[in-house]
């Protein structure tokens, strides 16, 4: 499976005029992988995706999808690709239905049960206008229509961010089964937590730069567990150890406390607490956000910067 | 209730002022110049009678008639009498698309970005974008009537009287104020930017159009358009007021629907709400199908639009044979045969004057529908296109395709809506062929403006809007270039100044040959620039 990725970016750059959107992005996808694409607003994302769908002209760099240029051969790439893009806008004076089935038949895809499973799933009405759809609603069709094309490679700019829990349910579970059924998938979004449950790989991108590309649980080895304890013994000695961040002290009482630790670190400080005889623990699993915070705390905070590095 | 309904209209009308403020400076100068510019002029482009004797007679033909309002019998031909004769229905068409376009914007155009929504959740009335608008529209027709009529009194044309010169000053601006009110109305009653300006539009239109066709045929029964009300004033000769109050009343009217209207509706939508439609459609299937959906109101609109206004012009054409037979000189000294052959050749020549009406017209839709291309890209429906198995080139011919196509349809009803008047007005029509070289050498025209605004598209989209102003400047050099005796070599700088005699004189095939060899090489140096162009997105 692993013969030839479906998507190959190297060394990217994009200008538009004299600022510099892309300087140097770098990103694959295979098949059967999902890659979380995330960044914060601005950092050029959606642009990554439109050069790789062929809309923008590279100004250095390749892109390649399924071995084939972006810009040159886009048509031919694209009937092999299935795109919704971050703001779904839709012809206003078409309904829902009429726009999947437009979407569908412009990729050469057929609107099959499938797709009236998904307009069941998604709960979309399909007769109403599209300018009467809220943006949740827009992106639905979008969405559908792109969940129920059968191609190789699946692109979603920010997907979910006008969906309500359960739908962003049901599109967590629809890209499991495109994953388990061997496509790839690029999903672009802001939104940590949604990357975090579907991605197999993260690439971080800042400021038209990818910082960092990994499994996740290769990242996790730069993030800190958060934990929050009770003990009968005083706790205020933890805050020496090495590994032990952001140490607070219950301001009632010195057996309660709440502070993060370095991954590497868990160990050495676990073994201090239990010294100490735990009444309660909690620990709350490393979540992306805080990686994303040593990121953006870089400036700030240099001490980290050391870390960072593989 | 007062303050539930209209507070902070004073501050809403400040933000609308500093955003619009340049739009309102342009119509304003445009609008003001125009009327004081010529007034200052008049006296020193027709100096002698017989340059005045000329344009008087130019006025007084139906094809002027039609266009700028009808033309006073039986009074001294002061300047300022034939100043107000030109100026005021024209420049009303004007002074009421100006209102109507700030008006619209103004109220659904913020509601449609969501700017109400943002501002009613705080302490501002239900009411107040409402009349907000319609204070922006009152100052904005204020500020030209005070312009004008100061500009007036101060030049002071001969024949001119004060009355008349605050007269000529108001008219204009009451009438702006009323289709600025139509504006407002229909904004609250359909819940579309585009289809409120589609509607208002309409109105404005066909008021100019009911003119027009009363002009030519029965003057006196002009109150029918309010466009008529302006001319039954008598600016200057007769210095009516009352056509003033009739103006007034009826925005008053008006304004009070629209009142009536935003009280009944929801925010974000209008009077007549948007319906559901079919689940399947058997007609959608690529972008060129997507565009003629989404054109479809648009399309008619213009086809029986331009299909109407050929009509009008070519149910006058009876009017003009009935010229030669009116002269006694004539009807003596040629028979009867030849005389209906000097009355069909009189038509053939006013039909070369038309021929920029309906062209123009032709143009206008063709370069708005080319420049969608723009338009839909910055709508987000290019992207939609674009991560298909679509190729640029295939994008870029859909939208430019139709665009040709349409200006040539349009084109095409307004010739046909002038054959079809001609038939049925003169007993012996003019023979179709000469209509067909009015339309095979327009059509030409019309394809040498889509080939440039495709090359605009792909290397300066910025710039797109530029050719419908040449495009505006091209009509006013052609229709009055008697007026203003302008030279040959002049109006060549239009496509259509190559071919004005057509249909009097048989087509010249070097020139549209190299006119359409012209537009081939356009539309491909198009096609190369919008191939290795980025694509251009909100």
């Amino acid at each position: 499976m692993t013969a030839q990725p479906i998507l190959q970016v190297k060394h990217l750059r994009k200008n538009f005029g004299k600022f510099t959107a892309l300087s140097d992005v770098s990103l694959q996808v295979n098949p059967g992988e999902v890659v979380g694409f995330i960044g914060p607003n601005g950092a050029g994302k959606s642009t990554t995706i439109r050069t790789i769908l062929g809309m923008l002209k590279a100004d250095g760099g390749t892109v390649t999808v399924f071995g084939q240029d972006a810009w040159q051969d886009a048509v031919n790439i694209h009937e092999r690709l299935a795109y919704v893009p971050g703001d779904v806008y839709l012809w206003p004076n078409f309904t829902g239905g009429q726009t999947i089935d437009l979407l569908l038949k412009m990729s050469g895809q057929q609107h099959t049960p499938r797709t009236d499973a998904l307009i069941q799933a998604f709960d979309l009405d399909p007769a109403k206008k599209n300018s009467t759809y809220s943006k949740g609603n827009r992106q639905k069709v979008a969405l559908i229509a792109a969940l129920s094309s059968d191609v190789d490679f699946y692109i979603f700019d920010e997907p979910t961010s006008g969906l309500d829990p359960l739908n962003e349910n049901i599109f967590q579970q629809e890209v499991a089964r495109l994953k388990a059924a061997g496509k790839a998938i690029l999903l672009s979004s802001h939104i940590l937590s949604e990357v975090e449950k579907m991605g197999d790989t993260i690439a971080i991108i800042r400021q038209g730069k990818i910082i960092e590309v990994g499994s996740l649980t290769q990242m996790r080895h730069l993030t800190r567990t958060n934990v929050t304890v009770t003990t009968q013994g005083d706790l205020a000695s933890l805050a020496k150890l090495t590994g032990v961040h952001n140490f607070h002290l219950s301001a009632h009482q010195t057996t309660r406390a709440t502070f993060a630790v370095d991954s590497e670190a868990l160990s050495p400080v676990l073994q201090a607490v239990a010294a100490l005889t735990v009444t309660n623990l909690q620990i709350a699993p490393p979540a992306l956000e805080d990686l994303f915070m040593r990121y953006y705390d870089q400036a700030a905070e240099p001490e980290v910067t050391g870390d960072v590095q593989k | 209730m007062f303050k539930n309904n209209f507070a902070q209209t004073g501050r809403l009308l400040q933000l609308n002022l500093r955003r619009d403020w340049l739009k309102l400076t342009l119509w304003l100068l445009g609008l003001v110049g125009l009327m004081v510019g010529y007034a200052a002029a008049i006296g020193t482009i027709f100096p002698d009678e017989a340059a005045r004797e000329s344009l008087i007679a130019t006025l007084k033909t139906p094809a002027m008639v039609a266009f700028l309002g009808y033309f006073p019998e039986h009074v001294a031909m002061t300047d300022a009498v034939m100043f107000s004769g030109e100026m005021l229905v024209f420049m009303s068409l004007m002074y009421g698309l100006a209102s109507l376009l700030i008006a619209i914007s103004a109220t659904r155009g913020e509601e449609e970005a969501g700017l109400v929504e943002l501002l009613q959740a705080k302490n501002v009335g239900r009411h107040a974008f409402l009349l907000a608008g319609f204070w922006e529209v009152l100052l904005f027709n204020l500020a030209t009537l005070l312009l004008v009529g100061g500009g007036l009194s101060v030049i002071h044309m001969t024949g001119a009287n004060l009355s008349g010169d605050w007269l000529t000053a108001t008219l204009p601006a009451a009438f702006g104020l009323l289709f600025g009110v139509v504006g407002l109305l229909l904004a609250q009653v359909v819940a579309e930017t585009r289809s409120a300006m589609a509607s208002s539009l309409a109105l404005l239109g066909l008021a100019y159009l009911v003119r027009m066709s009363i002009d030519v045929s029965q003057p006196s029964a002009n109150w029918w358009s309010p466009f008529g009300w302006l001319e039954r004033a008598g600016a200057y000769y007769q210095n009516n007021w009352w056509p003033l109050g009739l103006l007034v009343l009826s925005s008053g009217v008006l304004f009070a629907g629209a009142f009536w209207a935003s009280d009944a509706r929801d925010l974000g939508a209008g009077l007549i709400a948007v319906r559901n439609g079919r689940v399947k459609s058997r007609l959608l299937r690529g972008p060129l199908t997507a565009l003629i959906k989404t054109d479809a109101r648009s399309f008619w609109s213009w086809l029986i639009g331009a299909l109407i206004i050929g009509l009008m012009y070519g149910s006058i054409f009876n009017t003009l044979a009935d010229m030669i037979d009116s002269n006694p000189m004539i009807k003596q000294t040629i028979g009867n045969q030849t005389r209906q052959q000097a009355g069909n050749q009189v038509v053939v020549t006013f039909m070369a004057t038309l021929s920029i009406v309906l062209v123009t017209i032709a143009v206008i839709r063709a370069l708005f529908l080319t420049n969608r291309l723009y338009g839909d890209g910055q709508l987000g429906y290019i992207e939609l296109f674009a991560a298909k198995p679509i190729g640029r080139i295939r994008l870029g011919a859909t939208y430019v395709g139709y665009a040709l196509i349409n200006g040539w349809l349009t084109l095409g009803a307004g010739v046909c809506g002038l054959y079809l008047g001609n038939v049925a007005v003169l007993p012996q029509p003019v023979a179709a062929k000469y209509f067909w070289q009015m339309f095979g050498a327009n059509s030409v025209a019309v394809l040498v403006f889509v080939a440039v605004a495709a090359v605009l598209l792909a290397f300066a989209p910025k710039w797109r809007h530029l050719l419908l102003a040449y495009a505006g400047i091209g009509f006013v050099l052609m229709y009055f270039r008697n007026i203003f005796q302008l030279s040959d070599q002049v109006v060549k700088v239009v496509p259509y100044g190559w071919f004005k005699n057509i249909p009097q004189q048989p087509l010249d095939w070097s020139v549209l040959g190299v006119m359409i060899g012209l537009s081939v090489i356009l539309l491909a140096v198009a096609a190369w620039g919008y191939r290795r162009r980025d694509q251009i997105f909100n």
